[in-house]
């Protein structure tokens, strides 16, 4: 199990060394975009000043916490796009029966599959949630520490939802559009206040679109930590990972070759 | 006349090519009921701490105000990908050729998408508009002709912008940066996040003057509280804007063939 983990791990390590020097090549693309994503995101800074510049407190966070909420989840989402950039175009890899060499190789499918692409803009989001965490929350070995972690945790929770939408294309064909809502679902609500859901919303990001576990519960242990929240936290990434994992090779046994004889370089 | 006719079956042609990828106008139009939904979260939160009226804006005229801005903003073309491509795989050099003028063919063509979006986001925004916070207070029939001439003119100013963005790939090799900075001008200075009358004096001042401001701000807020002076100004800006951006694009068109360089055939 051990083993397993740790050639899992190496293997996502060499694609993510791969992918950086494939993106490298080509500088000036890679710099524009990282700038452009930067750019891009502070313009929600704008609104959020607007807003708080007329009144102190929204659904009980001030300026201070909704930064954060941002800064984690523009992180966790740049940093699940630069490891495992292939999970975002999997239900198209699925659809045209791409995965053949993926199949045939000495690795676990699943890694193998998301590990082996990245997404160059990615970059820009997760500077962005680094340089803005950084900024509004000065420097405290601490809350920086539980902010890289969970950065890390946030990334797990949206590839995994990537993965469960895109999986669905194993059972529905094209699964694009599904994905594309989904994921816009769960990037809003994780960046408005906790306090502004309520009821119905509420339990709907606590449960299937799980906003809540990528950033709300994060601030709440940066303020105020709490070890059973915090292990709550990490259970529920646990689970989701583990669902993912089992989910997708169930849709796998459906998958139905393209035969198409594919490069990859 | 007969010289507009190709125009006219270009749009023709175009809205029955949209009509046909209805997943696509499904997947848009949940994303626009969900948007604003998180938007009346927020909005009703920041209402109940801060009183009945914001900035001259009940929370009925806000959420219609914010619902307005949203449709405009989504009613727009895929121009800007379309363009850019044909100007970076050189495809452009066999559409230049044809007997007609290139900007305006792409504006017609877009036309028929944008008449589809337009059509589905007015009803989508009617329909979410009176469930979230029931018929808008204080409108007038009468109005309605006013306010969708600057509802069309602010599509079109958008279409124009856009077009001028892409037409920049004949001389950068990567330019999609360009439309993520102009889309959040549009979202902050141009008021479709938050009205200009939140913003602080001097901000707002400066934004009225701007080209944002008249895609989507002037006409949502004309429908929300209408006045003639309001509409009169805003007629002339659009107006002014529209002819600047027009002149613009072709310009840049003519600069650009120049610059043309096509390998191949």
């Amino acid at each position: 199990m051990l083993m397993e983990a740790k050639k899992n791990l190496r293997l996502i390590a060499m694609y993510f060394k791969f992918n950086l020097s494939a993106a490298m090549e080509y500088r000036g693309s890679f710099l524009i975009q990282t700038f452009g994503m930067i750019l891009n995101n502070s313009a929600f800074i704008y609104f959020w000043w607007i807003l708080f510049s007329n009144i102190d407190s929204i659904g009980g966070y001030g300026f201070r916490e909704v930064m954060i909420i941002w800064s984690i989840s523009s992180s966790a989402y740049g940093l699940g796009l630069i490891f495992f950039g292939n999970s975002i175009k999997l239900s198209n890899m699925i659809a045209k029966g791409e995965l053949d060499s993926y199949l045939l190789q000495p690795k676990d499918v699943l890694i193998n599959i998301i590990a082996s692409g990245t997404i160059v803009s990615a970059w820009g989001d997760l500077f962005y949630g680094l340089i803005l965490f950084t900024i509004v929350n000065g420097f405290n070995p601490i809350h920086t520490l539980l902010f890289l972690l969970f950065c890390v945790t946030g990334a797990l929770v949206i590839t995994s939802i990537l993965i469960i939408t895109n999986t669905l294309a194993f059972f529905i064909g094209d699964a694009q559009g599904i994905t594309s809502l989904i994921t816009e679902f769960l990037i809003t609500f994780s960046i408005y206040p906790e306090g502004i859901y309520s009821g119905f919303t509420k339990l709907i990001i606590f449960t299937i679109i799980p906003a809540a576990f990528i950033s709300h519960i994060p601030v709440r242990l940066i303020n105020s930590f709490n070890p059973q929240l915090f292990l709550l936290l990490l259970a529920a990434v646990v689970a989701w990972l583990l669902f993912t994992y089992l989910f997708f090779k169930w849709g796998l046994k459906r998958y139905e070759s393209g035969n198409l004889i594919v490069n990859k370089l | 006349m007969r010289s507009l006719n190709k125009y006219f079956y270009t749009f023709k042609i175009s809205i029955s090519n949209n009509l046909v990828y209805a997943w696509n106008l499904l997947a848009r139009t949940i994303f626009f009921v969900f948007i604003v939904f998180v938007m009346l979260l927020l909005w009703k939160n920041i209402y109940g701490q801060k009183g009945e009226i914001i900035a001259g804006f009940s929370l009925n005229q806000m959420i219609w105000y914010l619902t307005i801005a949203e449709m405009i903003s989504l009613s727009r073309s895929n121009i800007f990908s379309e363009v850019s491509e044909e100007v970076k795989k050189g495809n452009i050099a066999y559409t230049i050729n044809k007997p007609y003028s290139y900007v305006f063919y792409c504006f017609s063509n877009s036309m028929g998408e944008i008449a589809v979006r337009l059509l589905t986001n007015i009803i989508t925004a009617l329909v979410i508009g009176m469930i979230y916070v029931g018929p808008l207070t204080g409108f007038k029939v009468i109005h309605l002709p006013m306010v969708i001439i600057t509802v069309l003119l602010g599509i079109c100013i958008n279409f124009f912008i856009y077009m001028l963005l892409a037409l920049s790939a004949f001389w950068l090799e990567e330019n999609t940066a360009l439309t993520w900075i102009y889309s959040k001008l549009v979202f902050t200075l141009g008021g479709m996040l938050i009205p200009l009358e939140l913003f602080p004096d001097w901000l707002e001042k400066i934004s009225r003057h701007l080209p944002f401001a008249y895609v989507t701000y002037a006409p949502a807020k004309l429908a929300v509280a209408y006045s003639s002076s309001g509409f009169i100004n805003t007629l002339v800006y659009q107006l002014g804007y529209l002819g600047f951006f027009i002149a613009v694009s072709l310009l840049v068109f003519r600069r650009g063939v120049k610059a043309l360089n096509v390998n191949g055939g």
